[in-house]
């Protein structure tokens, strides 16, 4: 019964002659409906700070993975290194066996050691190609080992700014967080100064409307259907409502001046 | 028609130019063993190192560029390391006939390394040491 002169209170002041009255319910309607949007999207906003959160501790994991396995590749590129370093230590050791062989093919005489110095050149120019052939892949491999370096360093500096967008995203659910307390309170505080909460203000606002909807009709019908049969045809419906909202204005007087 | 003369050696590249070494001076090219350094020795005496199961006093060429590898000789029965000459041939080679020692490579002359000053120098350095010692 209470809750029913309460919403009768509050509808009267929507459906009185006083345009403040009015204005008043409405912007309370406004009020609440903003209030409503403001705490959805507070509640969105901590969401996404939550969402981005995650998919940067994701992305961190990626980069992680990704960081280890390019030091991985950059350890194997530095033994790799090596092993070609000794494959081209290996040809130049070749080569002055060659050189070897052809100095005991010239001491051998021209006939003599005609077919050593011939195998002599031919070694030593397959010698000469794979020393030449390993410190190019020495070279391309020492450059692959500087660009994995800058890779790593790279990623290293994607992790410090994924850290960055984590610190960034707390920060962001942190204030959505009290962005929802605030409103929460707000809401408290609305509902204690106006009296009203969203779902009354909502059906009060329609109550309203279909008040000035059944005003307009009426005028719409004046002087074209008889009084009497107008009166005889809405009284049953209208007859408690008006009953009703007396009863609640009598009610409502000494709280008006207390 | 006259046949060209051929000499058998070593050529090798010491500063700008080619120079050639006789196979009956040459005992062996390595790559350079580590060389122990001699208390008191000048230049060009660089110090002694085990070459064949020899000790070989070890020489640097002037105008030396290739420090890998070590050309062996023998003068007057004493070995002598050569390092810095980069070794380009072994084998058989032309001989110029205008001049006496002088051989043609890829074209190019190659006069005969002076192993005998070289070995002078050594000498030299080596009384230097011994008095001085």
């Amino acid at each position: 019964m209470a809750e029913k002169n309460r919403f009768f209170r509050l509808w009267r002041r929507g459906t009185s002659g006083s345009k403040g009255a009015a204005r008043s319910i409405t912007e309370e309607g406004a009020l609440w409906a903003s209030h409503a949007r403001a705490s959805e999207e507070a509640t969105k906003a901590a969401e996404a700070a939550e969402r981005a959160a995650s998919s940067t501790a994701k992305q961190r994991a990626t980069l992680d993975a990704g960081t280890d396995e390019a030091r991985a590749v950059s350890t194997r590129s530095e033994e790799l290194q090596r092993q070609v370093a000794r494959l081209a230590d290996a040809f130049e050791r070749l080569n002055v066996i060659a050189l070897n062989a052809g100095l005991e093919g010239a001491r051998l005489g021209e006939v003599g050691g005609k077919a050593l110095s011939l195998v002599s050149s031919e070694v030593r120019s397959h010698a000469d190609r794979g020393v030449e052939t390993a410190r190019e892949v020495g070279r391309t491999i020492a450059e692959s080992t500087r660009e994995l370096a800058t890779l790593t360093s790279r990623f290293d500096e994607a992790r410090g700014h994924g850290a960055d967008i984590t610190q960034h995203a707390s920060l962001a659910a942190a204030s959505a967080a009290e962005s929802s307390r605030a409103l929460a309170d707000l809401g408290e505080r609305l509902r204690t100064a106006t009296g009203s909460d969203p779902e009354t203000a909502q059906a009060i606002a329609q109550a309203t409307e279909h008040a000035r909807a059944l005003v307009v009709a009426l005028g719409a019908l004046s002087g074209r259907v008889p009084r009497a049969l107008l009166a005889s045809a809405l009284r049953p419906m209208l007859e408690p409502l008006v009953r009703s909202l007396i009863e609640d204005e009598g009610e409502d007087e000494p709280t008006k001046e207390s | 028609m006259t046949e060209t003369q051929k000499r058998g050696g070593v050529v090798v590249k010491h500063g700008d130019a080619l120079e050639f070494l006789p196979a009956s001076l040459v005992v062996r090219i390595a790559t350079c063993p580590p060389i122990s350094r001699v208390p008191g020795a000048r230049k060009p005496l660089l110090g002694i190192t085990v070459a064949g199961g020899e000790i070989v006093p070890v020489v640097s060429m002037d105008g030396a560029r290739d420090t890998a590898t070590l050309v062996v000789c023998r003068y007057m029965g004493e070995p002598l390391g050569l390092l810095g000459c980069e070794v380009l041939a072994t084998g058989h080679f032309d001989a110029d006939p205008s001049a006496e020692g002088v051989v043609l490579f890829e074209g190019k002359t190659a006069r005969a390394l002076d192993l005998a000053a070289t070995f002078a120098t050594l000498q030299r350095a080596r009384w230097a040491l011994e008095w001085e010692g």
